[in-house]
């Protein structure tokens, strides 16, 4: 477990400190990337621009918010799926609104799923619980090279 | 003049033409019968004198008595064909009385003639004085005769071919006349006929190619003018309807082009709540949800601190939580509901009710509520926006059946002065029909929050539903004692289904 890496791309500083507590207190143990606005996310993903010129990070799965400073979720996510690096990278759309344009265009432009973060904190905690699980432990990813 | 009576007189000038020319051809023959007979009159005369003269001659050399009776048979002959004659050929009544004159002296002279020579005598005339003198007179008489009758032949001619003139002119001078009515009819009557044709050929044209304005005057009293007369008309009737049609075709234009920009200023309301609801829908929920997370994260962490009074306040905060959150759902969904684009499509209610309610069974397994659904009620509507208007409904009704033992709720249609009318009914509590009215407007609550929880939001978005389909909605409650939703859907709305509405109705 202590092996995959995930990226959560966030600017919401509630939402981020919730993300986090619940995944410490169902004993999440992976390493947890945080991107606070859609440019850092695509730094950290295609290598460029980061501060320290890091290599880019492979993460087992995004969660990717939609309402983001500077570069919106729907354009993080147009850019994952052009650059042929991060063309099969795992998405998890995960924002507050349930809109059908937000729903459609994610999909459209190939997130892996939806979910909206729901307002009650026990379901949301039940929902991040299961969504780290999920795409963590259970799904597999598509193997380097084969895309 | 009228045409029609110019081609009267027309015609008339050609029938009379041609009775003269009928009459004078008539009137030709006959003068030409009249000269042919009086030709061959004078013809048979002729032969007969020189038979006469022979037998005169004949007479001289051997008087015999049988050359003197042919002489006379042939004197008598010649009587006969000079009675044979015509009177009315005058030019020759002259010739002939002279004729007449000679023919009776040549009889005398034949007798002398006769008396003078012994019958039978031999011997050669002549050789006496008295007899040779006779003899010469009757011949001369003869030619004389010959003379004559060659005369009237002439005459007899003369008058045919004179009367083949007077045809010949009579005939040029008719077809003459005829020629020059004619020519005069043509001069005179074809410019006058063909001129206003033309010019309202050229009228009718203008006009044809859109001048309206172009006014055709003119045109005599005949029925050219007429044509002119009912043309003008023509136009200035099209002309003043043209006129009206600009007219409205401006207002229609303005009223075009001011519901453009209202469409315009529309879209761009449309867009801006667009805009809104988007915002709200991501903007709105986030604080909540940390309002809602923080105090678990305080009941859960801090619990030890707390005090009864401290959780039951947390508690407070976040069921405040949950009831904004719901109110920005219905918020978000009456919006949706505004903005969405309808697509029409047929709709089986009966089958939305349905699963409306099984959702009601699994949210509350412990109710016992009775459900009567009319099969197959189908409406042309929004598919989207009836199944929220249809959930609503249908949740209202089992909301307000809460307290009650035996819960029924029904949903049916039937039709009413050629409308189709859906109802949803229920035996719950009811509302006071004083602030029916209220019902369906947004934030209106008629029970207390405590009673039936609820945010004040979905009869309203109903109602928005019902009139995006063009229909109304309105409701009954009589007495206080359950309450029935009645709603149309106007276009296309009654199409098919609901067979079995009627009877249902009927029950209540």
């Amino acid at each position: 477990m202590e092996t995959g890496l995930l990226l959560l791309v966030e600017d919401n500083d509630d939402d981020l400190a919730l993300v986090l507590r619940t995944l410490k207190k169902c004993n999440f143990l992976n390493e947890i990337v945080v991107a606070r606005d859609g440019i850092e996310a695509l730094a950290y993903l295609h290598g460029d621009g980061v501060p320290g010129g890091q290599e880019p990070i492979e993460p087992t799965v995004v969660l990717l918010d939609l309402k983001l400073p500077k570069v919106d979720g729907l354009e993080v996510l147009e850019r994952i799926r052009a650059d042929p690096r991060t063309k099969l990278q795992p998405v998890v759309v995960l924002t507050s609104s349930d809109e059908e344009i937000d729903v459609v265009r994610s999909y459209q432009l190939g997130a892996n799923s939806y979910v909206r973060k729901p307002v009650d904190f026990g379901e949301f905690s039940k929902a991040v619980t299961e969504l780290g699980l999920y795409w963590m432990l259970l799904n597999k990813k598509c193997p380097a090279g084969q895309e | 003049m009228t045409i029609r009576t110019k081609f009267r007189i027309s015609v008339g000038l050609a029938i009379l033409s041609s009775g003269l020319i009928l009459v004078i051809v008539a009137w030709s023959a006959l003068s030409l019968l009249a000269s042919e007979r009086q030709r061959v009159f004078a013809l048979s005369l002729n032969s007969e004198l020189v038979s006469l003269h022979l037998l005169t001659t004949e007479f001289a050399l051997h008087p015999s008595l049988r050359v003197r009776q042919q002489w006379r048979l042939q004197y008598a002959s010649l009587s006969e064909a000079l009675a044979d004659r015509d009177d009315e050929f005058r030019p020759a009544l002259v010739l002939l009385r002279e004729f007449d004159r000679r023919h009776r002296s040549l009889g005398r002279m034949f007798n002398r003639l006769v008396e003078e020579t012994p019958v039978d005598r031999s011997g050669l005339p002549g050789q006496d004085e008295t007899t040779r003198l006779v003899y010469t007179n009757i011949l001369g008489q003869i030619a004389a005769m010959y003379s004559l009758s060659v005369q009237v032949l002439d005459l007899s001619e003369l008058a045919a071919g004179k009367v083949l003139d007077q045809v010949w002119y009579a005939v040029s001078a008719v077809i003459l006349v005829v020629i020059a009515c004619n020519a005069y009819v043509f001069f005179q009557f074809m410019p006058k006929l063909v001129q206003p044709i033309l010019r309202l050929r050229d009228a009718i044209e203008t006009i044809g190619q859109g001048d309206l304005s172009h006014e055709v005057s003119g045109g005599g009293k005949d029925e050219i003018g007429e044509v002119f007369r009912a043309v003008e008309e023509m136009r200035r009737n099209l002309h003043s309807s043209n006129l009206e049609l600009q007219h409205l075709n401006s207002v229609l234009s303005d009223a075009k082009t001011r519901l453009e920009r209202r469409g315009v200023q529309l879209e761009a309301v449309n867009r801006e709540l667009e805009a809104f609801a988007y915002s709200v829908s991501h903007d709105l929920r986030a604080p909540l949800r940390a309002i809602d997370g923080f105090s678990d994260a305080l009941l859960e962490e801090y619990d030890a601190k707390l005090e009864d009074e401290g959780r039951h306040y947390i508690a407070r905060i976040q069921a405040g939580c949950r009831r904004m959150s719901l109110l920005i759902d219905d918020l978000l969904t009456l919006s949706r509901v505004t903005r969405a684009t309808l697509e029409h499509a047929d709709v089986d209610l009966s089958a939305l009710v349905e699963s409306a309610n099984e959702k009601q069974k699994d949210d509350s397994p412990d109710r016992q509520v009775e459900t009567r659904v009319t099969p197959a009620v189908v409406a042309s509507g929004d598919s989207g926006l009836l199944k929220v208007a249809i959930d609503n409904l249908i949740e209202n009704a089992w909301k307000f059946t809460t307290y009650e033992e035996n819960a029924k709720i029904e949903f049916g249609a039937f039709e009413k002065s050629d409308e189709k009318i859906y109802y949803v009914r229920d035996n719950g509590v009811g509302v006071d029909m004083r602030f029916a009215h209220k019902l369906f407007k947004p934030f209106q609550r008629l029970h207390h929050e405590s009673e039936f929880p609820g945010t004040g939001i979905g009869l309203a978005t109903v109602a928005r539903v019902v009139h995006r389909h063009g229909g109304t909605v309105w409701a009954e409650s009589p007495e206080t004692k359950g309450m029935t939703i009645y709603f149309t859907l106007r276009p296309g709305a009654q199409k098919n289904g609901g067979q079995n509405g009627n009877g249902l109705a009927s029950t209540g």
